[in-house]
């Protein structure tokens, strides 16, 4: 019986889904075809998800706060995209009765929409409140935590245990990390550079006055800016020992270059430099991977390299070169993404 | 007294978070979000997590910072 009604509930909101797609198709102009769209794919998918509780009533919290976070922002984004198309005085299929936006009087939506926010904010603080009043700190390590904190310092002889979870039995999800952000970064120039570039080369005026810095942050960017390649290289070198890692290091090597950007702003990168570094760091990473495959445990495997002593220098296995390999990949990314945003 | 500091240090997080969401001047804001960021970052080294304080230091107070402030500048000069 349950589960006939949850059968029910879910061909409901399939045909409302259908039904928003229907109206993508049919209706005149991008207004009511969002309205057909959000309004059918709302009901739809909280029918959908109502008739799965129904199914798996274990599963009724998560569902409910999946609900509820369609309920914010599916309105909200078409509402968005609906405000983005009137302000590009995107053309209505028919002459409107009524344009609520075009002289907007704005004081009684503002007062609801503070009232709206309030009530949001207040009911994140409830959740995270019970969620911090309920907390109680755990005495013991979770199985999984102590066998890597046994594991990392016996089998990879790295005292960091973090860095040795990252590079060796996460490896492949820092893999997976270091892609987005590359993938991030070619987002960035993509949408960044098509249009910008071209008044980049001819710099008004006006805008070589702003291209001067003063002296205090220059001096001061000149004193710490080689402080800071050194830390970060510390950093990196050192990941396997103390806190630390590839990742870091190349953050920090990405705040190197915001000071050295913010002292002199008419600096330019040399981009090809580094996208060759970072393509040549990520291929040597994958191919440090494939060496693990062939010749260790498995895909990234770092026990390639010989371990060497407990808390020496160059020990750990490969953990050193992965880590150095991840910091320039890292920084030069984040170098580049600062560099797109440059006026 | 380390509870007390820690207390602290999440009231300046929310109090700067606060000022960067209600702020007009963009740069104060953006100035105010970076020091939630920074504030952040203290947090994480009293919680024993510097390697996370690095990079939220690096990361939050240094690079999106100055990426806010390139985009203030490219949008008030496009408005005027």
């Amino acid at each position: 019986m349950i589960e006939l009604v949850g059968g029910v509930l879910i061909l409901l909101g399939a045909a409302f889904h259908f039904s928003a797609g229907l109206g993508m198709l049919r209706m005149p102009d991008v207004y009511t075809r969002m309205q057909a769209a959000t309004k059918a794919s709302t009901l739809g998918n909280t029918l959908v998800l109502a008739g799965i509780a129904f199914f798996h009533p274990g599963w009724s919290l998560k569902l409910i706060v999946i609900v509820y976070f369609v309920f914010m922002t599916n309105p909200v984004s078409s509402h968005a995209l609906a405000r983005a198309a009137h302000a590009i005085r995107n053309s209505m299929g028919r002459t409107p009765v009524v344009d609520a936006l075009s002289d907007a009087p704005q004081d009684r939506q503002w007062v609801m929409w503070r009232i709206l926010v309030a009530i949001v904010v207040a009911s994140f603080g409830l959740i995270f409140a019970t969620v911090a009043i309920s907390h109680v700190e755990q005495q013991s390590l979770r199985p999984l935590a102590e066998s890597y904190v046994r594991l990392v310092p016996e089998a990879l002889r790295a005292p960091n245990v973090v860095t040795g979870i990252l590079l060796t039995y996460r490896a492949f999800d820092t893999l997976g990390e270091v892609a987005v952000l590359f993938m991030v970064a070619a987002g960035v120039g993509l949408v960044l550079t098509s249009s910008e570039r071209g008044n980049d080369d001819d710099p008004g005026p006006g805008r070589r006055a702003v291209m001067q810095s003063s002296e205090v942050v220059r001096t001061g960017a000149q004193v710490l800016g080689p402080l800071t390649a050194i830390f970060a290289a510390y950093i990196i070198m050192n990941g396997h020992l103390s806190a630390g890692g590839g990742f870091q290091g190349g953050a920090v090597i990405a705040s190197g270059i915001v000071l050295m950007l913010l002292a002199s702003p008419a600096y330019q990168l040399d981009l090809e430099f580094l996208s060759v570094a970072e393509s040549a760091a990520g291929v040597l990473f994958v191919v440090s991977g494939i060496a693990g495959l062939l010749f260790a445990g498995g895909f990234l495997d770092n026990r390639i390299l010989p371990l060497g002593d407990f808390g020496a220098f160059f020990s750990a296995g490969a953990i050193p070169l992965l880590s150095v390999l991840l910091g320039v990949k890292v920084g030069c990314e984040l170098s580049v993404i600062l560099d797109r945003f440059r006026p | 007294m380390n509870g007390l500091l820690l207390y602290l240090l999440c009231f300046s997080i929310l109090v700067s978070g606060i000022l960067a969401v209600s702020l007009r001047n963009l740069l104060a804001a953006v100035a105010s979000a970076g020091l939630a960021s920074l504030f952040a970052a203290v947090c994480y080294i009293f919680l024993g997590a510097p390697d996370v304080a690095m990079t939220e230091a690096s990361i939050g107070s240094g690079l999106s910072v100055l990426i806010f402030l390139y985009a203030v500048r490219r949008t008030s000069a496009a408005r005027e």
